[in-house]
Parts: C-alpha cells; structure tokens; sequence
C-alpha cells in the first residue's frame, strides 16, 4: 500500500468504515503516519478505544478558510460566508462543499509527505456526485482561481501512485454487480482503477473453515452456495472473511488481521 | 396482525438494510388487493430495475409493471416512478410554473442524480402525485440515513430558501420584469457589488451571473416548491401514513437506526414500526450445534446480533415488525417471499 489516499467506498451497508478503520490499524501497524477521515461525518466513537487517529472536517469552517487563503484575508472571508448569499449557494451547492473539503483533504497530504489518510467515503451514489462535481464546477467556474484549484486536484486524484480507489462489495450478486458498475463510473471520471473488495465471506469465516461441511445449516450452506458462484464469475483484490462477534470494535480487529495478511 | 392501510408508507433507514425491495414487496402486496398503488423510489439496485422493468430511459417516467413479473398468474400490476430530479422539476413547472426559466445550466447540474436536490425533489414528486387523485396508495422508498434527514427537513430548507431576505432582494429585480442580462448588472448596482466582487475573484464572473439568473428562475418558479409544503402537515397525521424504520441483523453499527429516528421524532407520529429486515431468529432456532464446536461459536454470535435488535423497538414503536432472511439470489423472487411476508404477519 505505497498510495498516500486511501478511499473506501461501495454501496450502503456493506462495510466501509469497518474497512476504513482497519486500513486505518493496518497502515499504523507498518510503522505510517496515518489519519482517519469521514468529510463533515462525525467520526464513530470507537476510534478511541482502537486508537486510530483521526480528523473531522466541518463544511463552514473549512469554506471560509479556503476563501480566506483565496482572498488574503480570514476577516473578509468570515465577513462573506454569513451573508445569506453564501449560505444560499453552499444550500443549494452540496457539490461545492463537499469539493472544498477534498481540497482540505489534499492540503494535508500535500503539507505533510509522510502523511497517509484514509477516507471513509459516503455510499456509492455520494461519492460519484463528489468526484463528478470536480467536473462540473471546473466547467462552470472556466476561469478563477477555483477553476485552477480543480485543475491541480485532478491531477492528484487521477495518480495511482497518489491515490487508491476500494470499492467494497457483499457477496450477493446484486452487491458485487452495483461494486463493479460504481468502479466504471469512477474510472470514467479519471479516477485510477479501484480495487474491489469481497467483504463479510462466510467461505474465509474461521468458524466454518474450522468445521466439516455436512454439519453447516440449511441457510449457511445457501449462502456459501452463493459465494462460490460469484467467486467464480468475479476476481477481488481482497477477500475479508466474516467475524463472528456483535462487536463492531472487535468486527474492526478480526478485519484488520485480514487486511494485513 | 396486519398493517393497517393508509394513503401512504413511508420506508426509511440507513443504506443496505433493503428499504427498497421491502417499500416494492409491499406495493405489490397492496396492489393484490385492487387497489391503485404508486412506488416512489430513488435508486434502486440495478437488477431490481431490470426486474421491474424500468430502464435508464424510464427514469423519472411513470412505468407500469404487472404484479406477475414477480408472483405468476397474479393479475394487477403497479406504477413506479424511479425518482429523477430533473423529471420532476420539469413535470410539475409545466404544471404550476414556468419552465423556460429554469433552463439553466446550474439548475441542470443541481437536478442530476446526485446534484443535491433530491430531497426537495422527492417531496415536489410525492405531493404532485397524490394531488393526480391517480392512486388509493402510494408507497415511499426514501434515500439512506443522512440523507432521509435532508429529506425530512427539505420543506423547512424551502421555506428558508424564499423567506430569506437574499430572495427579497431578487424579488424586487424579478418584478421588474427583467429576465435579460440588464438584469444581474441591475442586481450589482442594487448594493450586492462588493460581496459579489469577492466572489468573482474567487469563481471568475461567468459563474456568478449563471448563479444569480438560476436563483432567479427558482423564485419564479416557486409555486412548484412551496406546493410540497402541504405535504409535512399530512405527515404528522396518523390517519394519513404509516412510518417503517428499517434495520437488518446483518448491520453491525446498530445504533445509527436509533440515531435516525431520533433524529426524525419531530415529524414521525406514533404509528411507526421497526422491521428487523433479514432476520435469522428462524433459521438459528432450528440450528443445533454440538457445544463448544467453532460453529456454536458462530451461531452464540449471530444470536448476540439479533438480541441488540430485540429491545430496540420496545417503548419507542408501536411494533416491531420481521422479515426472514431470504436465500435466494433473484431480485423477483426475494420480492416474492417478502411478499408472503407482509401477507403472514
């Protein structure tokens, strides 16, 4: 993992903030600096007790510094962004906000090389509309110094050495077929090609890899049933089995052993 | 016990707990009972697109599909609109305002897909369609987690919008009558200049006179907008619709269903239930495991993920509604066994 950008996502509920968060353990357990972030989503409380660092962004905040370093001035800057006007268009704009607090994203990274940060990106649909809104509003703006901003993001965000794309699935055909059209589409946006991942496999589970087959339920032999098929229509990159604990700190644990192995 | 019929079921929670092949089983189920049914969902599975037929064409457009698709030899069939943004806008300016003033690249980028104003979009939808008169029933299939917040508060978001005194200031220039160019050089004349100078250093001017002539087209339209706002006052009404918060047991981070309602208790009233969508309570009681095997390990593990769901609704719905974990791989058909479900409980 040399990428400085890690990125989760996927379809709702398939499990990226556990997979960010053991990204997270697992850069830390090489010895790397590394920070979680989910955008202007509060972090999840267990950061604590798994001792992954983080930082949270918040959209207002970050807006009016950006204008601020834009317009040499944090008073002026503070001045605009409460004027109903602002408000209106960051309302009405959530592509604007959400591309400031990439930007913020990169500025770190760009601050401090030995930095790696992992995003907890929202599900799949949200993130396209981010990365497209970078080119959208580089169409709309044309000219400025935001428009140049875009340029220069672009460039970031398009260098696999920079940044790595993963995509989560479930394996259900549904999930991985949604997994493999988001990964298209992100690809279509200049994106570096993501990687997929096959989280909560019940083939990978200890539990059953530990026991003989004939004794596995009516329900579990269908669901690995399942797996198998699409095991064999699809490739990952990575496999993560299913960790049998209602924890979702110990969930992150049993994960990061994965991610590692 | 059965779910008492009303005008309208609205399915919320957070993503991939299966709010939308839930919100069409139910649609189906009702339809069974010949009644005139509308789903409204917002994006569904692609499979599961295919399965009712509707195409990417299609979104926006109302689609008819036959109940059949999904139980064979069952008459009847439902309409189901796959909401798009910029359908809507246009179906209901035709209707109550005046479209040629939102052709407006902004207003193009802000009605795609994902381009923000889904939420809004989904209430101007949902209230155009039960004023039609066009369905006994309609069933609403809303965007996951935050985004059902958004949704929630999209009609005080509209009130905001054109209350704000930034609107007062394009109303007096709208009325003027000036739609034109004349009209933003009216506006930076009218004591914005500064503000807007800075924004241009920032933006480059284009954008800013796109902006101005997009808000502008939005006020002139904004009958479309403020005509969904009948539609919050039904939403407290008990008599009007039914609320499902939807978790499932294969959810690790339980706490964000909780988070969720709480969050919308301000507009939910007390006929509100908690389905506990693909439940394994069936399946692991019918499970005998030889003691301290690793497989009784998996097993004591999914009954601990069950229990955190148990008393989740106690207290805070009026039930707790469950539908098993289904096995099967096909859209239509797990649509099919939910519908049973709704039937059986």
């Amino acid at each position: 993992m040399s990428a400085r950008l890690l990125v989760f996502t996927g379809k709702g509920g398939v499990g990226k903030t556990t997979m960010a968060l053991a990204a997270c353990r697992a850069l830390k357990a090489n010895g790397k600096s590394v920070l979680y972030n989910s955008f202007d989503v509060p972090h999840p409380s267990e950061t604590a007790s798994l001792d992954i660092p983080f930082f949270d962004l918040h959209l207002e905040k970050s807006a009016t510094e950006y204008m601020g370093r834009k317009l040499h001035s944090e008073t002026i800057a503070g001045w605009i962004m409460k004027t109903p006007f602002f408000n209106a268009l960051f309302a009405m704009l959530p592509g604007l906000g959400q591309m400031i607090l990439l930007g913020h994203v990169l500025d770190r990274l760009e601050k401090d090389p030995e930095l790696h940060i992992v995003l907890d990106s929202p599900a799949s649909g949200h993130t396209l509309s981010m990365f497209e809104s970078t080119h959208n509003f580089h169409d709309m703006f044309k000219s400025g110094i935001l428009a140049d901003d875009i340029k220069r993001m672009h460039g970031w965000l398009s260098d696999p050495g920079f940044m790595r794309v993963n995509v989560v699935s479930l394996p259900t055909k549904m999930a991985v077929q949604e997994g493999l059209e988001l990964s298209s589409q992100l690809e279509e946006l200049g994106l570096p090609k993501p990687h997929h991942w096959l989280n909560n496999s019940m083939l990978e589970n200890v539990e059953i890899k530990n026991s003989n087959k004939d004794e596995l339920p009516e329900f579990l032999r269908s669901k690995t049933e399942l797996e198998e098929i699409i095991r064999r229509e699809f490739t990952f990159d990575a496999i993560i089995p299913h960790i049998a604990t209602a924890d979702f700190s110990e969930v992150v644990i049993g994960t990061t052993t994965a991610v590692i192995a | 016990m059965s779910v008492e019929l009303k005008k309208l079921d609205i399915f919320c929670g957070t993503g991939g707990v299966g709010k939308t092949t839930l919100a069409a089983s139910r649609a189906l189920e009702i339809a069974l009972q010949n009644k005139r049914v509308l789903l409204i969902t917002i994006d569904p599975a692609k499979r599961l697109k295919q399965v009712m037929g509707i195409t990417d064409d299609a979104s926006g457009l109302v689609s008819k599909v036959p109940v059949s698709n999904f139980v064979e030899g069952k008459p009847g069939n439902i309409d189901v609109i796959l909401l798009h943004p910029a359908a809507t806008l246009r179906r209901v300016a035709s209707k109550k305002g005046d479209p040629a003033a939102l052709d407006n690249q902004i207003v193009r980028i802000l009605t795609r897909p994902y381009g923000g104003m889904n939420e809004i979009m989904a209430i101007i939808e949902l209230q155009h369609q039960l004023d039609t008169g066009n369905y006994d029933h309609v069933v609403l299939d809303t965007p996951p987690g935050k985004h059902f917040i958004d949704f929630l508060g999209a009609s005080a978001k509209i009130n905001a919008f054109f209350d704000g005194s930034f609107i007062e200031l394009f109303r007096i220039v709208v009325s003027k009558g000036d739609k034109q160019p004349g009209f933003f050089q009216k506006l930076v004349s009218s004591g914005v200049k500064k503000l807007l100078t800075y924004l241009e250093k920032v933006t480059g001017q284009g954008f800013v006179e796109e902006f101005v002539m997009a808000i502008a087209g939005i006020y002139q339209n904004k009958d479309v907008f403020l005509s969904a706002l009948a539609f919050e006052r039904d939403l407290k009404r008990r008599e009007f619709c039914n609320w499902f918060l939807v978790t499932s047991e294969d959810q690790i981070k339980e706490k964000d269903a909780l988070e969720l309602k709480d969050r919308a208790a301000t507009l939910m009233h007390d006929d509100n239930y908690l389905v506990v969508n693909r439940s394994l309570r069936m399946a692991l009681e019918n499970w005998h495991t030889k003691p301290n095997s690793s497989l009784a390990a998996l097993k004591d593990s999914m009954l601990k993920r069950q229990n955190r769901l148990k008393g989740l609704g106690a207290g805070r719905f009026k039930d707790t509604l469950e539908f098993p974990e289904i096995s099967a791989a096909e859209p239509a058909k797990q649509v099919a066994l939910l519908m049973q479900s709704w039937n059986d409980l």
